[in-house]
């Protein structure tokens, strides 16, 4: 099995010369084109047990990433891939280690949701990744570096209660510690309204820890945001949280969607892709398309013929 | 002077444990000041001066002191403690004196290798060991110093003119099988025992004395007391082996008892030292070594060698041309296939059907429950 | 020395020369110093890296997590045993998979230490020994206290490798004087080091040299302790010869040292306070069965707490834990 080559994709991930406007745009359609790949290699059989696609939610992964820098740490959760491609570019790395390859990001043994790489890492059991990521914060004000660590947790994710321990202790303890809690809606099967109690953000605040929310799914507005906050977390070295209101466009792993069809495709005119795509010249956005493609093509083609 | 005293906030505890002083001794305190830590069954507390003054600490860390029970003093001056923990130092050396007289600290022993060296008049002190010193131990000292007290009033029994006077080696339950095989020929008699176990000295086995020791064979034999020995143990073939070093070393020939029952074949080549009990059988051209104990109903058959220092249980049957090696154990009932060979030192287990040689130093188990069952042929 | 203080001694020593080491757990800090006093005096001098933490098992957990994930070395003290079940979470899906499930990439070496063990009357939820739920669970190492080996050895050899640790301290313990095992101020019993394969030693402890015990006892904790005592007792009055096996580590368990003891005596009897089954000694039972299977002369003995909960009430809880005269018992069938 020849080995993958890992080096970013620029058809891909952009290059930093490129302008906002388009980068944003080309890193959000490559990570849907990523995530629709991989429902079709499960279709045919080339993967193996499960995942969970962030097609939908694009802007969030985008637009917080744009603000961090090496030194910084993501801790993400089940629905990763997003964070994890739009954090390191490593397209190949994932799809390497979710068809069980041993030069996959780790070496087939992580699969979808336990992925890692330098500053980044995910598990897939809710709520226990803050702990994690706010001691990641702790080692960072004991070092001095400056960094911050964010944990990407979502509205199922505040039934845990370890959620709140760490939001006191992270409080408590200045930590740098940046919370985005992307709230779908939906955790699982089951709408807000049967899971949570009380406010969102009153969560957050009742710890006195600083929180914004928005209600979007446009990368500008987020990656606007997400600068404010993380620069503020760095200059004040203590936790800040940011909800983002957003909506998971595909069902919650592979096959499992019982949300009112209506409510999905209401949801479908708010797509990311389509809210920013609609401000890029209409040739550059087809450019910017068929290079993604063929980037995660020629991808796919090398690991089916691996295979 | 003024104690400090541990509270008994905590009925549930008699006692408390000293955990740590956390001030230091000769300190001044104040009356809230926390001086120690105690553990108590439910919690640790920290218990205060309760009074202002110069600390004296009147228990050591670790050390379990009872609930209200006083742990430090607290003096008004320096010199009033100085007079105090002299006081105190002179009790407690007074004391210590005092148990030092009491305790009769020797070496370790266990109790019943106590009694038994008092018994035996053995010093403890003397018997250098790594760990407690065990019956074992006292036992082997009353061994080691036997030569010089040999129970010489023991003396064996006398026995007619060209009569072969006979020593069994060993006053166990093997004896009585030996004076059996023995008894009825007016040509031989059994005339000593002995054994080391020196309970056994001054009684008797069948009427035939044990008058002491393996330290003796020696001594009885120069004196003119015995014309040959034979060892009577079949539970030990390491102890049997080591009689017939010893009597090789110290020149004691070996005899054979041979049960007047048994049949020994024709050109049978037969070693020395042999018991061989009631219904043996041993075949045409059968070789046996030396000091071999066969129990009753053994049959090896035509042509099998047999070694030295055997011993086997009841009922052991060889086919033809069978080689059994030195120093086996055999148990009860076992069987053995023509031609096949036993290397020394084999142990086997009762029961055993042998198919196959085994070779030296290995242990033959018995695994119960190995059947076949063949149906009958369809005609 | 007794034990909390060389406990407490060794994390200073820890701190002054490693700085990677961070100390975390509930009323650790100055002047309370934990609550059985093994901190005390650590916050004061080392006001950044011994932190007392809110009520909150599983964050303090996982935070240690993000710290050892980050190259610092966290220690967390968790109150009492009973709560590490709070913990259980960032011990099995978080701190001992990281490794292994990020294929090496990274490491995750934690150390929580806890009080453990019935005997104080604390009742059902502050008495347990629960390490028997750790044991076994994949890349996690379960350490016991022990009188008879330096905390500072062992710590020392915990800080020197990269897998999490759950240290279990009976609470017994913490008043006892350490025992010199090579020194002159235990005449009464034999001492000896297994060195092992596992990194850390066993201890033996019998009255006389091995191949005079007719039974190996297999102890941890105050079990040790106890088993110890009556392995002395039995030799003085009944001439019953037992060595006593001490090991640093429970688990994984380094058979080495046991099946050289066992090899000798041919006889075994477990010692843990944790509930009856399922547990460290079925266990240990199960493997040496089957090393020594048709060698041992008769079943392993395995003496564990009634399968019950552990009453306050004193005469109730020495019903249900082991007790030196259990212990003494199962090693007198054993030895036969």
């Amino acid at each position: 099995m020849p080995a993958i080559d890992r080096t970013p994709d620029l058809r891909l991930v952009g290059s930093p010369e490129e302008p906002r406007d388009e980068r944003l745009f080309r890193r959000m359609f490559f990570l849907r084109c990523f995530e629709e790949a991989v429902l079709d290699l499960f279709s045919e059989g080339l993967l193996n047990g499960t995942t969970h696609c962030c097609i939908g939610q694009e802007a969030d992964c985008v637009g917080i990433a744009e603000h961090l820098t090496p030194g910084d740490h993501v801790f993400s959760n089940h629905r990763c891939h997003g964070h994890y491609l739009a954090h390191t570019g490593d397209a190949a790395g994932l799809l390497a280690e979710m068809t069980g390859r041993s030069d996959g990001v780790c070496g087939g043994v992580g699969g979808s949701q336990h992925l890692c790489a330098p500053g980044f890492k995910s598990n897939g059991v809710l709520g226990g990744t803050m702990p994690a990521a706010a001691g990641i914060a702790l080692a960072q004000q004991l070092r001095g570096t400056g960094h911050l660590s964010v944990a990407f947790i979502g509205d199922g994710t505040l039934g845990e209660g370890v959620v709140y321990e760490t939001l006191n202790i992270a409080s408590l303890w200045r930590l740098p510690l940046f919370v985005v809690c992307e709230d779908n809606a939906w955790s699982q099967s089951t709408p807000k309204r049967l899971n949570m109690a009380g406010g969102l953000r009153e969560r957050f605040e009742a710890f006195g820890i600083p929180t914004r929310e928005i209600d979007t799914t446009d990368v500008l507005e987020i990656d606007h945001t997400a600068g404010e906050e993380i620069a503020a977390v760095r200059h004040a070295g203590s936790p800040r949280a940011l909800v983002i209101q957003t909506y998971r466009l595909c069902h919650h792993s592979k096959s499992d969607d019982n949300r009112p069809l209506a409510e999905v495709e209401s949801r479908w005119l708010l797509d990311p892709l389509r809210v920013h795509g609609v401000r890029l010249d209409g040739q550059r956005r087809g450019e910017i398309e068929s290079e993604v493609r063929q980037g995660i093509g020629s991808l796919v083609e090398c690991l089916r013929r691996a295979a | 002077m003024r104690p400090v005293i541990v509270p008994t906030a905590d009925v549930n505890s008699e006692t408390c444990t000293i955990v740590r002083w956390l001030s230091a001794d000769g300190a001044l305190v104040r009356p809230d000041d926390l001086v120690v830590e105690v553990e108590t069954s439910k919690a640790v507390l920290d218990v205060p001066a309760g009074g202002e003054g110069l600390l004296l600490r009147a228990a050591r860390e670790g050390e379990e002191v009872p609930m209200g029970g006083t742990v430090a003093y607290l003096f008004p001056d320096r010199v009033s403690l100085e007079e105090f923990r002299e006081r105190l130092e002179h009790e407690r050396q007074q004391a210590l004196e005092m148990a030092a007289k009491g305790a009769t600290r020797g070496p370790r022993a266990s109790r019943k290798a106590r009694e038994l060296a008092t018994r035996h008049g053995v010093d403890l002190a003397a018997l250098a060991k790594t760990g407690l010193i065990t019956t074992q131990d006292v036992e082997a000292a009353i061994r080691r110093t036997a030569p010089v007290d040999p129970a010489p009033a023991l003396s064996p029994l006398p026995a007619g003119q060209g009569v072969e006077r006979i020593l069994v080696l060993g006053g166990g339950l093997g004896a009585t099988q030996v004076l059996d095989i023995l008894g009825g020929n007016p040509a031989r008699r059994a005339v000593a025992i002995l054994d080391d176990n020196r309970e056994l000295w001054g009684r008797d086995v069948g009427g035939v004395p044990v008058v002491g020791g393996r330290e003796r064979i020696a001594g009885l034999y120069r004196d003119g007391e015995i014309d040959a020995g034979i060892v009577s143990i079949s539970t030990s073939i390491r102890v049997r082996k080591m009689f017939r070093e010893l009597c090789r070393d110290l020149g004691v020939p070996m005899t054979n008892a041979i049960d007047r029952t048994a049949k020994i074949g024709a050109d049978v080549r037969l070693g020395m030292g042999n018991v061989i009990c009631a219904f043996c059988h041993l075949g045409v051209g059968a070789v046996v070594g030396d000091n071999n104990f066969l129990s009753a109903y053994n049959s090896f058959d035509h042509h099998c060698v047999l070694g030295s220092d055997i011993s086997t249980g009841p009922s052991c049957v060889a086919s033809g041309c069978v080689e059994i090696g030195s120093r086996v154990r055999m148990g009860t009932g076992i069987f053995i296939e023509p031609y096949l060979k036993i290397g020394d030192d084999v142990q086997i287990a009762s029961g055993a059907v042998i198919l196959q040689s085994v070779p030296a130093g290995h242990t033959l188990k018995l695994r119960i429950g190995h059947t076949v069952l063949v149906p009958p042929k369809s005609s | 020395m007794i034990f909390s203080r060389a406990l407490g001694n060794t994390l200073r020593a820890l701190l002054e020369r490693d700085p990677r080491v961070i100390l975390l757990g509930e009323d650790i800090a100055d002047p309370y110093g934990g609550a059985f006093k093994v901190t005390r005096g650590l916050s004061t001098d080392f006001p950044d890296r011994v932190r007392t933490t809110p009520v909150s098992e599983a964050a303090i957990t996982g935070i240690a997590a993000g710290l050892a994930l980050e190259g610092f070395r966290p220690i967390v003290e968790v109150m009492f045993c009973d709560f590490t079940t709070l913990c259980f979470d960032q011990v099995l899906n978080h701190i001992a998979k990281y490794g292994a499930m990020y294929d090496h990439q990274v490491e995750c070496p934690v150390i929580l230490r806890t009080p453990a063990g019935g005997g104080r009357g604390y009742g059902p939820t502050h008495s347990q020994s629960l390490e028997k739920h750790f044991l076994g669970i994949p890349h996690l190492r379960v350490v016991a206290a022990s009188l008879y080996l330096d905390p500072l050895t062992v710590f020392s050899q915990l800080l020197s490798q990269s897998e999490p640790v759950l240290y279990v301290e009976h609470k017994l313990l913490y008043p006892l004087s350490m025992v010199d095992a090579g020194g002159d101020d235990s005449p009464e019993l034999l001492f000896g080091l297994d060195s092992g394969e596992c990194g850390l030693p066993t201890v033996t402890i019998s009255a006389v040299p091995r191949r005079e015990c007719t039974v190996t006892v297999f102890a941890y904790g105050y079990g040790a302790v106890q088993a110890a005592n009556a392995a002395w007792d039995l030799a003085i009055e009944e001439e019953i010869f037992a060595e006593i096996l001490v090991p640093a580590q429970i688990a994984p368990v380094d058979w080495g040292p046991l099946e050289r003891s066992v090899a000798v005596t041919r006889s075994l009897v477990t010692v843990e306070e944790g509930t009856a089954g399922w547990g460290w000694g079925s266990e240990v039972a199960a493997q040496v069965s089957r090393r020594f299977f048709g060698s041992l002369r008769r079943p392993v003995e395995s003496v564990a707490s009634a399968r019950d909960v552990i009453p306050a009430a004193r005469h109730l809880e020495q019903q249900r834990i082991p007790g030196a005269e259990a212990i003494a018992q199962a090693i007198r069938e054993a030895a036969r």
